[in-house]
């Protein structure tokens, strides 16, 4: 006898794991985490191994040396804009880069940071240019003022800050003469007396900063006016507005104290003096 | 079994299958006698309580369903629409289900089925509440609901279905749904069907040895008549004959509630085995035969149409066996007026023909056989139609035969549930003693 033909159906197994297969969880783990998991357990194995960390290191070194010594990354020269030809060689050896090196390796940053502690330059800027060369763009300092203190003369700049030193005066004659202790710190209020000085300039010696509080401008024959600690300029024109009309400084003054603008003294020079009291003495003589 | 039973019994039902939508996925299985068939629909809650664009009502539940896996396999094992054999019904689910799920690329684990069989029975149940502010509110319904007396339908049945079918408020008729109307006294009328209980349990077994959760159960009767009416018909009242394999499903529509359900357990099965004992040939010949050259209504031409009858393999004999169409003919109509004969005895008995709407629809594999219209006809003396079932998103073409009323009903009652009042509070006075008395059972039972 045939046996009986059954019609198909899956078999339990099959039917549930055919169930289990469509599951939207199972699906994801098999499909997704599974071969995710595989993934980080190879390469977590591989990147253990301490022979594979040194190769790596290797290669990457290696790698990074090939890259850094290509030619289109080496530095060759040096271009110093705003400079003259002192500052630079003193800008050159403060950069200390061997050339040539590599662009990758150079440290721009440190170099301007050394670039700007050189004391003539106020800023720096330090950029690879496109013909291989460090381009070193600075903006250097102007002198304003010579500063004499006790170990010799200085060259000031706006900001009070010494920029290097003066051998003889002579050099830099036109530059107004400051003196003083805490004088640097004031150089703006010093440029400002001695540009306001006008009729005088040319007998202004230099301002002297006093008790580091106010200023004194000395002329060249030892005259000497003294200014209030507040509105100096204004109290020294007040002082040329008297040079014109009386040609007070031209008398014989030792010093014209200005520092209570309220009650302008005058000091008279010794010969003057002797000459009032002769005056004087003749006047009460004729009186009496 | 107490009112209240009746009433948390249904509201499980309901709450099982709500949940069951809320997941997304539910897989239809019609365990027919001749297929098992299984429809997995995609469900878009949203969808399927979205109002419509005009506003008014809701839009129909079938909107917010995707078939999205059909399968259909030969049944097995099942026998006047019941299980008859654990093992291979067992085998045929998982077929049906396997394959719907390929198709669909997703796994369902809720499980609606449908069955033909269980011997169905109808009550209709009429529950009284007085009105307590005035104007009906869902705890009147509910009290009403509550009240409905349950006839002793015997030990070893379970209800199915039991659903709301017509409220009256102080003599007015005819109301869908009374809430918020004005009255002093509501009735309702409720049509309960009863099932034997083995069957439910059969049906519940067979889902759990495919590891798949059993969360609805109706009735094909109902489920086709659902698919197949039009919604004319549902609302003027109708019947719909589903001719199944095993056995014939009869529904009675009024008002789109079910009011009646019965079966004859007498089917399609019971012509093929009519045509094998009559020509002598084997069952599946016979099955062919009646599909591809059966008919009810003989006419001259048929004498002469000659159906060459295929040889079984071990039949030696020499020679061709020939018979005419008409002889076919002459087997299979005697036994489908026998099947029509019966469903007309029980919707007379159901006093259908009281009923202002009379139309019958035809559905069912049956439904198919030539000349059906014409013998329906004379035999049910009312206006027949056959009728296929509605077409809803995604149903494959081969699954829109009539044949699969069934389950396409099933959809739809899934889409549009119609056991909503079943949500509504029981009045309390009912409820807190039949809580205490079920927590004390309960503690008898499992201590």
């Amino acid at each position: 006898m045939r046996p009986v033909k059954r019609d198909y159906a899956p078999s339990r197994l099959r039917y549930r794991l055919a169930r289990w297969w469509l599951s939207p969880r199972v699906r994801r783990t098999v499909t997704r985490w599974v071969p995710l998991g595989a993934l980080a357990g190879i390469v977590g194995l591989v990147a253990t191994d301490p022979a594979n960390q040194a190769y790596a290191v290797e290669r990457y070194q290696q790698t990074w040396a090939y890259i850094e010594a290509r030619p289109e990354f080496a530095v060759t020269g040096v271009r110093i804009d705003g400079a003259g030809p002192v500052l630079s060689d003193r800008i050159r050896t403060a950069l200390a880069v061997d050339l040539p090196a590599s662009s990758l390796t150079l440290d721009l940053k440190a170099a301007r940071d050394r670039v700007e502690g050189l004391p003539p330059i106020a800023s720096a800027q330090i950029a690879v240019g496109a013909d291989r060369q460090l381009v070193v763009r600075v903006r250097a300092r102007t002198p304003v003022a010579a500063w004499r203190r006790a170990d010799g003369l200085w060259l000031l700049d706006a900001e009070g800050v010494v920029i290097g030193s003066l051998e003889r005066r002579e050099l830099r004659s036109d530059l107004p003469l400051i003196v003083g202790r805490g004088a640097q710190r004031h150089v703006r209020e010093a440029l400002a007396l001695a540009e306001a000085a006008g009729p005088l300039a040319t007998r202004i010696e230099g301002v002297v900063r006093v008790g580091e509080r106010r200023w004194d401008v000395v002329l060249d024959d030892d005259k000497r006016i003294m200014l209030p600690e507040t509105g100096a300029v204004d109290a020294l024109m007040h002082v040329l507005a008297l040079q014109l009309s009386e040609e007070v400084m031209d008398r014989d003054v030792a010093v014209f104290d200005m520092r209570n603008r309220a009650r302008p003294t005058v000091r008279l020079g010794e010969h003057a003096v002797h000459e009032m009291r002769r005056l004087r003495a003749m006047e009460s003589g004729e009186d009496a | 079994m107490s009112d209240s039973d009746l009433f948390i019994s249904q509201r499980i039902m309901r709450a099982r299958r709500e949940s069951a939508l809320r997941k997304g996925l539910v897989a239809i299985v019609d365990l027919g006698s001749s297929k098992i068939t299984c429809l997995i629909l995609a469900i878009d809650p949203a969808l399927l309580r979205a109002p419509r664009a005009d506003g008014v009502g809701r839009l129909d539940g079938h909107a917010g369903l995707k078939v999205i896996g059909a399968a259909t396999t030969r049944s097995r094992g099942i026998e006047l629409g019941e299980i008859a054999s654990m093992e291979e019904v067992e085998r045929g689910v998982r077929t049906v289900i396997q394959s719907a799920q390929k198709m669909a690329e997703v796994r369902v684990d809720h499980v609606i089925a449908c069955y033909s069989g269980g011997q169905p029975r109808s009550y209709g149940l009429l529950g009284t509440a007085e009105v307590e502010h005035g104007e009906v509110s869902e705890s009147d319904i509910g009290a009403a609901l509550a009240d409905g007396e349950i006839p002793d339908y015997g030990a070893a049945r379970e209800v199915i279905h039991a659903l709301p079918v017509n409220f009256t408020l102080d003599h007015r008729t005819g109301l869908t749904d009374p809430r918020g109307l004005t009255g002093a006294q509501l009735s309702v009328d409720m049509h309960m069907m009863t099932v034997s209980q083995e069957s439910i349990l059969n049906l519940v077994q067979v889902m759990r040895r495919c590891d798949l959760e059993l969360s609805g159960l109706v009735h094909s009767s109902y489920a086709a008549g659902l698919a197949a009416m039009t919604e004319d018909e549902l609302e003027l009242g109708g019947a719909c004959i589903d001719l199944g394999g095993g056995s014939t499903g009869l529904s009675i529509f009024m008002k789109r509630q079910m009011i009646y359900s019965d079966a004859v357990r007498l089917g399609g099965d019971h012509v093929t085995l009519d045509i094998c004992k009559g020509l002598e040939i084997s069952a599946q010949t016979a099955e062919r035969i009646k599909t591809v050259h059966g008919g009810l209504v003989a006419t001259s031409r048929d004498d002469r149409d000659l159906i060459e009858l295929p040889r079984d393999s071990n039949d030696h004999a020499p020679g061709r066996q020939m018979i005419s169409r008409a002889e076919l003919i002459g087997v299979m109509r005697p036994r489908v007026e026998e099947i029509l004969e019966a469903a007309r005895d029980r919707l007379d008995a159901a006093s259908f023909e009281h009923m202002p709407g009379r139309r019958i629809v035809l559905t069912g594999g049956g439904s198919q056989i030539p000349g059906l219209e014409e013998i329906a006809t004379r035999i049910l003396g009312r206006q027949v139609r056959p009728g296929r079932p509605l077409r809803i998103p995604g149903l494959p073409q081969a699954q829109t035969a009539a044949q699969f009323s069934a389950a396409v009903g099933m959809a739809l009652h899934l889409a549009k549930p119609q056991d909503e009042c079943w949500d509504f509070e029981m009045p309390a006075d009912r409820t807190g003693k039949q809580r205490i008395r079920k927590a004390m059972r309960w503690f008898r039972d499992n201590w």
